[in-house]
């Protein structure tokens, strides 16, 4: 499967930036925020942008993520709770 | 300095204005994406009063190529625009958070969004997506 097709765990623009240097998003934008949990790998982007993240933070609603490097399928070990594809 | 609750961190050192920098955007594919964004950057910074994009200056092809490369890696493509065409344009562009980011600020969501959409602009392949 291509990444573009990823179901995403989290809408993140990831052009954004903060203070903190990470791109965030509110966490409203989480499809099931009971994922979103610091130390978790999810799936963030945005349109047609898919990574691998390590959520590193959520505080009063906004989201920090770290994204990895190189495509999803080179991270899927580390997503919990999801079918492999 | 700490920034003041609303509003995002602005640098005190202005980025370079000449007429080689550019502006650098990973492509998303989908015009709601930007509206989002924009629409959460207001949201997050209210007391500033501006919807935001974020971009990444640059100020040669060197510069670009690294964003390529580091910041902007998870995206296909990449569009550039000429600093000084978004401020023809009537866009605001401060430096914020941390080198090189910037954020481009308008204060009318629909015609901000219309306006980049419309603004002269490169759209070229990131030659790094996809490495592993």
């Amino acid at each position: 499967m291509s990444d573009q097709l990823e179901p995403l765990d989290l809408l993140v623009d990831l052009n954004t930036m903060d203070e903190t240097g990470l791109p965030w998003a509110f966490l409203k934008r989480a499809i099931d925020p009971a994922r979103i949990i610091p130390g978790s790998h999810i799936i963030v982007g945005a349109g047609k942008v898919r990574a691998v993240a390590t959520v590193v933070d959520v505080v009063d609603g906004i989201v920090h993520v770290r994204p990895l490097r190189g495509p999803v399928a080179q991270h899927r070990h580390l997503l919990r709770g999801r079918q492999a594809s | 300095m700490a920034p003041e609750q609303g509003f995002p961190r602005i640098r005190q050192r202005d980025i370079p204005r000449h007429a080689a920098v550019v502006l650098v955007r990973g492509g998303v594919e989908h015009p709601e994406i930007d509206r989002i964004q924009a629409q959460d950057f207001f949201d997050r910074y209210p007391a500033w009063g501006r919807f935001g994009l974020s971009a990444y200056y640059a100020e040669d092809d060197a510069a670009v190529d690294d964003l390529a490369s580091d910041l902007l890696e998870r995206f296909e493509e990449l569009h550039v625009y000429p600093l000084g065409i978004l401020l023809a344009a009537g866009f605001e562009v401060v430096a914020t958070f941390r080198t090189p980011h910037v954020t481009i600020a308008f204060t009318d969501l629909d015609r901000g969004l219309q306006l980049l959409d419309e603004a002269g602009h490169q759209v070229v392949p990131n030659p790094y997506h996809g490495e592993r």
